[in-house]
């Protein structure tokens, strides 16, 4: 590092003697030329970025950078940041940085601006032989530019550096510029998304140059219930045609043959020991249902196993083979999966190693571009009459229960023929439900107790798991935590959960409620809706600018039953509500029957994605939720 | 430091004692019975536990060696199977796992493929391992090394530990410190010699300052170190902290080089002679270095002038600034050496430099002693941020050392004010306006700046506020430090009366409701420490148009809790076409015993019911 330190100086001094244009008085960056609306919900301005990306060769890549961002507040410290991960086939080099004040006058660092170098371990990883080069430009007056330029090469790499204009909310984007020039020794290609200006294309004999240009973009403010940044923005991705890792060579033309290098990677690493073997067709034996028999299996590998993120080889790619898992009992999510298709393989049953884009937010992969998209690896087993999923990673997981994480999406199966996209199952309506019976008795103060019974499913089982996961303490407290009665105290619950392949969590609860009853004079205001409200809206915003984009289903219902108290009556039975939208529908229902009150809501939201012009409609159909929700009753004195 | 001591003792190594006591496990000796039982009966829901984890400091050698032992009893207790030590080297790594297969035990011993060394940064390395072949029922063995005594044991931990020791050979050469913390006591606990047993799972509670404060755990420091012909102290007393540190360049050498300050000391003096602008002032000039948030003990530079330059700094560096600028205005003042609320309290029996992780400056005046932290933007001077409040701190200067208190003098001030109509179609319109005071204005402050436009502050404030449309919104003395921060809104307000049977029903606090008591959980372990005092006022005030009567009001109520802990008063007033209700909450004592948990919970539940009475206008 001070090597770099006392090199930085000499490095200026030869690059200001060559740049013809340079002088040092210059001006640039000046804030009062940022156009209005781009200031707007704006923490941060891209003022200006360059970005030439040279195929020499699909194994020697320069990408050569220029990004000048002006800060705006504090909230854009972090965008100020530069950080480029490398390992030994990404090399990172000529880094510098530059600062201008509000003014655009060029000002020093003071205390200097080194480049750091980190090792790149997140939260969950083992280890990982990736580091990252940073710098932080520790500047306390707002605003400010910083303006990078840097080189990185890679040699050996299945994914390019492509073009993502907008990395951030409340980030706008003055001007973006991507300039690709491809050799004829290269062969790549290129996928476009919400490109809304054409791609320039010059083609000589010896390059093609691609250019695409974004000018003027304002900031997206984090809205919720939007889809991922890099689905609405400007995106140019990049992959090669052919490729050599480390000797291994492929085609990504189609996926079948970007699934045939996945093989390559993976060939041979399906051995397990003969003694192994044994145990495992021993375990299986006289079975004759191929479900059951990966049913046991997969407990067995559960069982035995546990998760490690280590990421290490082939760029990450290529698992642990079989044995060592066995031996070792543990590893990520490449190697289990590939050890649980290699103990099914002993057992007489085909499977297929499956790649995935993981994560609750469901993002979405490019069907039409064949290229490394993912994260995750899981494992599918098809049946004759359908298919089991498998998710290798987890000890607990349900058998064929996907879950949020990887549920709902296109994923990529590979077999002996290469690979081909597949839909995983979704989530529907009915396998959300979540469901309360609830019997309350109230006394004349308002007091009582409460008997609870809650099921959860699907996207609210997932949520359910880390309590699950608890001890007994623990376990009291969060699901306390999760109960929204005004004062109450839990005298007694259990949880209980059934793991088939609909998984469900069974909560049964008993509280002591006080003071749950208004007294108002000689009558009692009741809100009938104890357990469940809808208590405030997701959306506050005045202007949306993203479609509403609704991932997992909800579908609720709720059955509350009241023993009023001794002496008090209701009245006038509240009208019926009921609430229909293309978004979903809310009902509740009061009927009375003697001293006892029955309240039943039901509420669901549909999967579906709403056009940004239908906003204020949703607004408008949950802000009656939140309202009915809070709705009240008032009990009279029986005269 | 401590290579230092290692040649040291090496050179007198033959001296060292053979101790008696026999040693609880030895790394790689289990028991079938250990691995046969796999119910841990006190805490059926434990993941895992910690069967024996054991220290053993040698003095010949310098070194402790640890042992730990870990049984898994449930696959949620798989993570316990994975540890990272972070290391100043490369450290010697032994494990085991041991598994019953057909009534054998198995083995399976830790290899070179499952330990992973990183480099983090240049002197710090991470060592993870994961051991292999767990499941359901294993013993782990894990033994590894480092030089010296610990810095700190931990008896307890996020699992059951049915048996924990350290021993520290007695050592002639060799003094230390130690400090008891926690709530469970030892077993065992001689001068050298300190066992638990059966300590059960440490659970975090919130509203609670540090878990190292209730976790028991013993934290060392070197005392002395002597040989014949060599001596040297290290903590036997706070002046011999107070040495240490003004020896060390980068605190009472750092702190020694003021002259840049000549001319700043000077200004100041020009402008005014009273003390408490001058402390103000020298308090505001200090804070152009801006704090890159990083909590420390020592300054990163050599001197303060460059941080002025660079214009920023850590905590030390700042707040040192601030104590030579005080000094040059001819205050007694020095700086204070303390722990932050995350790092624990500091013992008050024995001196501890380990314990220091920042400092701030005192100023003494003929009227009082001030405490001042110039690192938080949004702080005026006679506010400490909510980290620096923290038990008691050890104010060290050339001839003096002491205690000073790190209590807040000041509140959590708050005054809201409603000022709504009730309107024919039953919306309200009118007023909100909030009055922030002291470390209500330091929150509001710090929070506001998080947004980035007020645009974005406005959606996120109505969130939870049901039917609330915002007309109009102003902010005042935003950037006026020393004045309180004040906020006003004009609204309307939908669908927040109801209308029953022709009788009209609001709460009337509206959008500052506590419609849950927040000590929901029963039981308590650890005391809850609010910090700072509370002082919040609510004041609603409605007119109604004409045609109605008020049929009910919530009734008056005064509480407070023994010793006026805390009290909350509640009072509703009708004139002319208008009702008035105030609510009062005041949180007197920033700290409260566990012991009254119950009582405080009941105080909320009371505040709840209370706040949740509506206002009842029936027409005429």
């Amino acid at each position: 590092m001070k090597t770099s330190y006392f090199l930085v100086p000499f490095f200026l001094i030869v690059l200001f003697a060559n740049s013809t244009g340079f002088c040092a008085g210059d001006i640039k960056y000046r804030v009062v030329d940022i156009p209005k609306p781009l200031l707007k919900d704006a923490k941060a301005v891209v003022r200006n970025e360059e970005i030439e990306v040279y195929i020499k060769s699909n194994s020697d890549v320069v990408e050569k950078v220029k990004y000048a961002i002006t800060i705006l507040n504090k909230n854009g410290e972090r965008n100020a940041t530069f950080m480029q991960p490398y390992d030994k086939n990404v090399k990172v080099s000529g880094i510098k940085a530059r600062l201008y004040n509000e003014s655009g006058v060029e000002f020093k660092k003071k205390g200097g601006f080194d480049v750091l170098d980190y090792a790149m371990i997140s939260e969950g990883t083992t280890y990982a032989d990736n580091r990252v080069k940073a710098m932080i430009p520790e500047q306390y007056e707002f605003p400010y530019t910083v303006e990078y330029t840097y080189e990185v090469t890679y040699s050996g790499v299945i994914q390019f550096p492509g073009w993502h204009p907008v990395v951030d909310n409340n980030v706008s984007i003055e001007k973006s510029k991507y300039s690709l020039i491809m050799s004829k020794q290269a062969n790549c290609r290129y996928y476009e998304q919400n490109i809304k200006s054409k791609v320039l294309i010059e083609k000589t004999a010896e390059r093609e140059n691609y250019t695409w240009e974004l000018t003027d973009m304002v900031a997206l403010a984090d809205e919720n219930f939007s889809p991922a940044l890099f689905d609405i923005t400007p995106v140019v991705l990049i992959a090669p045609l052919t490729v050599n890792v480390d000797g291994y060579t492929g085609n990504f033309e189609s996926w079948a043959n970007f699934g045939l290098w996945i093989n390559k990677l993976n060939q041979d690493r399906n051995n397990l020991d003969d003694l192994t073997k044994v145990k495992i067709k021993k375990m299986t034996e006289g079975m004759t249902d191929d479900r059951a028999k990966i049913r046991k299996l997969y407990e067995y590998m559960q069982n035995k196993t546990r998760y490690v993120s280590i990421q290490v080889g082939i760029g990450g790619f290529q698992p642990f083979d079989a044995e060592t898992v066995d031996r070792l009992s543990y590893g990520d999510c490449k190697a289990l999966s590939n050890y649980m298709k290699s103990i099914l393989e002993v057992a007489g049953i085909s499977s297929r190693y499956t790649l995935v884009l993981a994560g609750e937010e469901n993002p979405t992969i490019h069907p039409d571009f064949p290229s490394n998209q993912f994260n995750h690896a899981i494992l599918c087993v098809p049946l004759a009459n359908d298919t089991v999923w498998l998710e290798c990673t987890s000890q607990r997981t349900p058998f064929n229960y996907l879950g949020t994480f990887t549920a709902d999406r296109k994923v990529l199966v590979i077999d002996e023929n290469g690979g081909k996209l597949i839909n995983t199952p979704s989530l529907d309506l009915e396998s959300n439900l979540e469901s309360r019976n609830v019997k309350v008795t109230l006394d004349p103060t308002g007091s009582g107790f409460v008997d609870a019974k809650n099921i959860f499913r699907g996207a609210t089982y997932d949520t359910y798991i880390p309590i699950l996961l608890s001890d007994q303490a623990d376990r009291k407290k969060m699901v306390t935590r999760r109960i929204h009665i005004p004062n109450f105290e839990l005298d007694n619950f259990t949880i209980q959960e059934t793991k088939d392949e609909n998984p469900f969590v069974t909560e049964q609860l008993t509280m002591t409620i006080t003071s749950y009853g208004t007294k108002v004079g000689e009558k009692m205001m009741l809100c009938l809706n104890m357990m469940n409200k809808l208590s405030e809206s997701p959306f506050q915003s005045e202007s949306r600018k993203s479609v509403i984009s609704i991932k997992w289903p909800v579908y609720e219902v709720d059955t509350v039953i009241y023993e009023l108290p001794k002496g008090y009556t209701l009245e006038k039975i509240p009208a019926k509500i009921k609430l229909q939208s293309e978004f979903g529908e809310f009902t509740t229902e009061v009927t009375k029957s003697g001293s006892s009150l029955q309240y039943i809501r039901t509420f669901k939201i549909f999967k579906a994605e709403h056009p940004v012009e239908r906003y204020d409609e949703i607004v408008t159909f949950i802000d009656k939720i939140v309202t009915a929700d809070e709705n009240k009753v008032i009990l009279t004195k029986v005269m | 430091m401590k290579k230092q001591f290692i040649t040291l003792v090496l050179l007198v190594g033959f001296f060292g004692m053979a101790h008696a006591e026999k040693a609880p496990i030895k790394f790689g000796e289990i028991s079938k019975a250990e691995l046969l039982n796999n119910v841990f009966a006190p805490d059926t829901s434990a993941p895992a536990i910690i069967i024996c984890d054991y220290g053993y400091f040698t003095e010949s050698r310098f070194q402790t060696v640890r042992v730990l032992r870990i049984k898994i009893l449930k696959k949620e207790g798989y993570d316990w199977a994975n540890q990272t030590f972070s290391t100043d080297s490369k450290t010697n790594i032994r494990g085991i796992t041991y598994n019953l297969e057909n009534n054998q035990i198995v083995e399976t011993k830790l290899k070179k493929e499952s330990i992973f060394s990183t480099r983090i940064t240049e002197d710090r390395y991470e060592m993870r391992v994961a051991m292999p072949n767990v499941r359901v029922g294993s013993i782990i063995d894990i033994e590894f090394m480092y030089e010296g005594i610990p810095y700190d044991w931990d008896f307890q931990q996020e699992i059951p530990v049915v048996r924990s020791e350290l021993i520290i050979e007695p050592s002639n050469y060799v003094s230390y410190n130690k400090n008891f913390y926690g709530y469970i006591g030892l077993t065992v606990n001689t001068g050298s010699r300190w066992v638990s047993e059966n300590v059960p799972a440490f659970k975090p509670e919130p509203y609670m300052t540090s878990s190292k404060n209730y976790r028991s755990r013993l934290e060392f420091d070197y005392e002395s170190v002597s040989f014949p012909g060599y001596y040297k102290s290290f903590t036997t007393s706070w002046g011999a902290v107070r040495d240490l540190l003004y020896d060390n360049t980068y605190f009472g050498i750092a702190l020694n080089a003021d002259g840049y300050l000549k001319n700043a000391a000077k200004d100041i003096k020009a402008k005014t002679t009273s003390p408490e602008e001058m402390i103000k002032m020298a308090y505001e000039y200090t804070k152009q270095i801006k704090w890159d948030q990083t909590n420390r003990l020592y300054t990163d530079k050599t001197s303060m002038n460059s941080s002025y330059k660079e214009g920023k700094g850590n905590s030390a560096e700042v707040n040192l600034a601030l104590v030579q600028l005080l000094r040059k205005l001819d205050f007694d003042a020095g700086p204070v050496v303390m722990s932050t609320r995350g790092n624990g309290r500091l013992s008050s029996i024995r001196p501890s430099i380990n314990k220091l992780n920042y400092v701030i400056a005192a100023v003494f005046t003929e009227k009082d002693t001030l405490l001042l932290d110039a690192t938080e933007e949004n702080c005026p001077y006679y506010l400490l941020p909510m980290r620096a409040l923290n038990g008691q701190a050890q104010f060290i200067d050339k001839n003096r050392t002491g205690w000073v208190q790190l209590e807040a003098h000041k509140k959590d001030k708050q005054m809201v004010v409603y000022t709504l109509s009730i309107e024919d179609d039953l919306s309200l319109k009118g007023k909100i306006a909030f009055s922030r005071g002291d470390y209500a204005a330091l929150n509001f402050r710090n929070d506001y700046e998080d947004y980035n436009s007020d645009d974005e502050y406005l959606t996120s404030f109505k969130e939870g506020k049901k039917g609330l449309k915002i007309i109009s919104h102003k902010i005042d003395n935003l950037d006026s430090l020393y004045k309180p921060c004040n906020e006003e809104f004009e609204i309307v307000s939908n669908n927040s009366i109801a209308d029953m049977d022709g009788e009209l029903y609001i709460t009337p606090l509206l959008y500052e409701q506590i419609t849950e008591n927040p000590f929901k959980v029963t039981g308590r372990k650890y005391p809850i420490d609010f910090g700072y005092a509370r002082d919040n006022t609510y004041i609603v005030n409605y007119t109604f148009p004409q045609g109605y009567t008020v049929v009910n009001l919530p009734a008056t109520i005064n509480l407070k809790l023994p010793g006026n802990a805390a009290s909350f008063l509640c009072k509703a007033t009708v004139t002319e076409g208008k009702i008035s209700v105030m609510y009062k909450l005041n949180i007197n004592n920033s700290l409260i015993i566990q012991t009254e948990y119950e009582g405080l919970r009941e105080f909320y539940n009371q505040i709840v019911a209370k706040e949740a009475e509506p206002i009842v206008l029936k027409r005429n």
